[in-house]
């Protein structure tokens, strides 16, 4: 075995070997869960829940137990030194936050274990959906596990540890819920499982893609903090290349593909693609803000200045993101759909051409100032700055991907309604019958 | 703010070790400063200390004799000046320091649900010890430490001595290069004190960094004595 991965273990084992002994965290869980579905039972006055409402009852119960757990999931480390043993120890710190999320894991699986049943005898009439819904609850604690696990270990050395939590946790991972309820919904739905609203109103693959960009996000802030190591110039504010770069990398490379799209537009006609173009470029131009407000922030913590005029790498950023915000008044300007998609598609396209030369032509340009991470045969950085760039990288690819997709489902859907209502109104008879089934 | 001030005993020649005069330095301190917020606890402290020498720490409440430790331990990053440890400059270069040092603070780093055998596996598993081997590293320790009979009751039971006692065992456990000791005669009886020597004297090899109330108990072992003051400089005979 390792050192690391013994090292995992012993902590793990520590950790359940302590809960086991001291009962601290899971029976207050257990508890918790089974008086909050004693008080769902009478305040909701019903005997049995199907559908939403029977997984939003059980969501928020499993949630706000997991809440419990996840407060005192690092406090015996800080009360009883536990975070300098392990920073005296020749191990990556990273190997403590992957045992946290193990022993977490394993207790949301436990208290499932004990909750489930429970749910089922207060509100279920069939039990059904409960083999399905196994699947379900392991893939939300994962995601759960690894939040939760990273805020307990940035809320721990706070006096607020208990409120600040629950405030910071809880917004975080409304994704999370919103797939899980939405998963576990028609597993109880009456009658057992029932079959899915037509993927055409949700995008294929959306819920696992934004599943994925959650858990990679969460992956990839864990490696930031707990994993590479700190900048022996910078500091910490080096932290914020990992955030800065990969959102510039993937919103030039969000223009390109717009560019692409926009070619497949001309070439097929198809307004498909006009749409697909457009997205991207209004997604990449989302990012570039983030880019620009990051890269200030950086500089300002680096270089003293929010903004280097005389620096080829900004400037070119920022003509190529003022480029693009012309996008929206030169498509809009034009009235004609079908000519507006055929301009706008020129325009990215040539936007799109440009970029790449931008970028060549500031590679060759002699900066002093702004750093060239990749301007070696190695990368520039140490294989573990290494690895958690390339992961931030991938979460905000992902990310890009997912918005792009959730806008194109948004537009989809818009129009679908949009055809229901104006067959709804029109007053030929049949109209109505021949659309409805596209959406029900 | 907390000046220092270094005194070499007439009995050693300073920043030279004791079998190789060639060799380098364990600890080399310049200018070394830490605040906290506006607060300066540290400013000023310069020492070199040969590999196996022993150095004590000296000063009064609030002086910054813990926070000198922390640092030397890389659980504090410094904020200014120059510290080389074991060869390894901080704060950069503080991962290749893990696994070579013993720290005894305050605090025992023991956790209290946890037996003291149970503590010190989990300590070993953590320096990369396993199986027979540190079964036998943890046995010949705990009867060092008379701690054989105590050995698996569970932390919360003990009494503040034999914690200290496993806490020195745990700071031992991996055979570090270098020392740092917090005041590590606190709540020893006489007969922990005479165990406690047997493991972190100065007979050790170790190279030992001594934090003290009690100079009349350590000053006997130094090589060098470090005064550190509140606001003045402050010297040892």
């Amino acid at each position: 075995m390792t050192p690391s991965r013994a090292a995992f273990a012993a902590i793990l084992a520590k950790d359940l070997r302590s809960e086991l002994r001291t009962l601290q965290s899971l029976p207050a869980m257990a508890l918790f869960s089974v008086t909050t579905f004693v008080i769902f039972r009478f305040g909701l006055d019903r005997t049995t829940l199907s559908g939403s409402l029977a997984a939003g009852v059980l969501w928020a119960t499993l949630l706000f137990a997991a809440v419990l757990g996840i407060n005192r999931l690092f406090v015996a480390e800080r009360e009883e030194g536990g975070f300098d043993a392990i920073r005296l120890a020749p191990i990556d710190r990273s190997v403590l936050f992957t045992a946290k999320v193990a022993a977490l894991l394993i207790y949301l699986l436990t208290l499932e274990l004990i909750a489930v049943p429970i749910f089922a005898l207060f509100f279920l009439d069939s039990l059904e959906g409960l083999a399905p819904l196994v699947l379900v609850l392991v893939l939300a604690d994962l995601g759960l596990a690894a939040t939760g696990t990273l805020i307990s270990s940035m809320a721990v050395n706070s006096r607020a540890r208990d409120l600040l939590v629950p405030l910071v946790l809880l917004p975080l991972v409304v994704p999370l819920m919103i797939a899980a309820t939405g998963a576990t919904d028609p597993l109880l739905a009456v009658g057992g499982s029932r079959p899915l609203p037509p993927r055409s109103m949700y995008g294929k693959g959306l819920r696992p893609l934004s599943i994925a960009t959650v858990a990679m996000l969460a992956v990839s802030l864990s490696l930031v903090f707990f994993y590479a190591p700190l900048d022996a110039d910078q500091g910490f504010i080096q932290k914020i290349f990992y955030l800065h770069v990969p959102l510039a990398i993937v919103a030039l490379c969000g223009f390109v593909v717009g560019g692409i799209f926009a070619i497949a537009h001309l070439r097929s006609g198809n307004r498909k693609w006009d749409a697909y173009s457009y997205v991207s470029i209004h997604m990449s131009v989302i990012l570039g803000v983030a880019v620009l407000i990051t890269g200030a922030i950086w500089a300002k913590a680096s270089w003293g200045h929010w903004w280097v005029w005389g620096e080829p790498t900004l400037v070119s950023f920022l003509i190529v993101f003022l480029m693009y915000a012309t996008y929206y008044p030169f498509r809009y300007a034009i009235d004609d759909p079908e000519r507006q998609a055929r301009y706008a598609s020129v325009f990215a396209i040539t936007a799109g051409a440009f970029v790449p030369l931008n970028f060549l032509a500031v590679r060759m340009a002699q900066s002093l100032v702004h750093p060239r991470v990749f301007a070696t045969t190695n990368g520039g950085l140490p294989a573990e700055m290494m690895l958690t760039f390339l992961c931030c990288l991938a979460a905000m690819a992902l990310l890009w991907v997912t918005l792009v997709k959730f806008e194109l489902t948004a537009k989809s859907a818009s129009g679908q309604v949009k055809r229901l209502r104006r067959a709804l109104d029109a007053p030929a008879p049949g109209a109505a019958s021949r659309i409805a089934p596209e959406v029900s | 703010m907390c000046r220092a001030t270094l005194d070499h005993p007439d009995h050693h020649n300073p920043g030279v070790g004791k079998d190789d005069p060639a060799a380098e330095p364990a600890l080399h301190l310049a200018g070394l400063r830490r605040d906290y917020g506006e607060r300066t606890a540290l400013d000023g402290v310069a020492l070199t200390l040969a590999a196996g020498d022993s150095l004590v720490v000296l000063g009064p409440n609030g002086a910054g004799k813990t926070t000198l430790l922390r640092i030397l331990a890389t659980l504090l990053r410094p904020s200014g000046g120059e510290v080389l440890v074991l060869g390894c400059s901080l704060p950069s270069e503080a991962w290749k320091l893990r696994g070579r040092i013993g720290y005894l603070g305050h605090e025992p780093l023991l956790y209290r649900d946890l037996s003291g055998r149970e503590n010190l596996r989990f300590h070993a598993k953590l320096h990369g010890i396993s199986g027979e081997r540190a079964e036998a590293r943890i046995a010949e320790l705990l009867a060092a430490a008379g701690m054989e009979r105590r050995a698996d009751e569970r932390i919360v039971e003990l009494s503040a001595g034999m914690r200290q006692r496993l806490a020195i065992c745990r700071c031992v456990l991996h055979e570090p290069e270098l020392l740092l000791l917090d005041e590590p005669d606190s709540n020893l009886d006489a007969e922990g004190r005479e165990l406690a020597r047997g493991l972190i004297g100065p007979d050790g090899g170790a190279t030992r960094v001594v934090v003290t109330h009690d100079p009349e108990r350590f000053l006997p072992e130094a090589d060098q004595v470090l005064r550190l003051g509140i606001g003045e400089t402050a010297a040892v005979s």
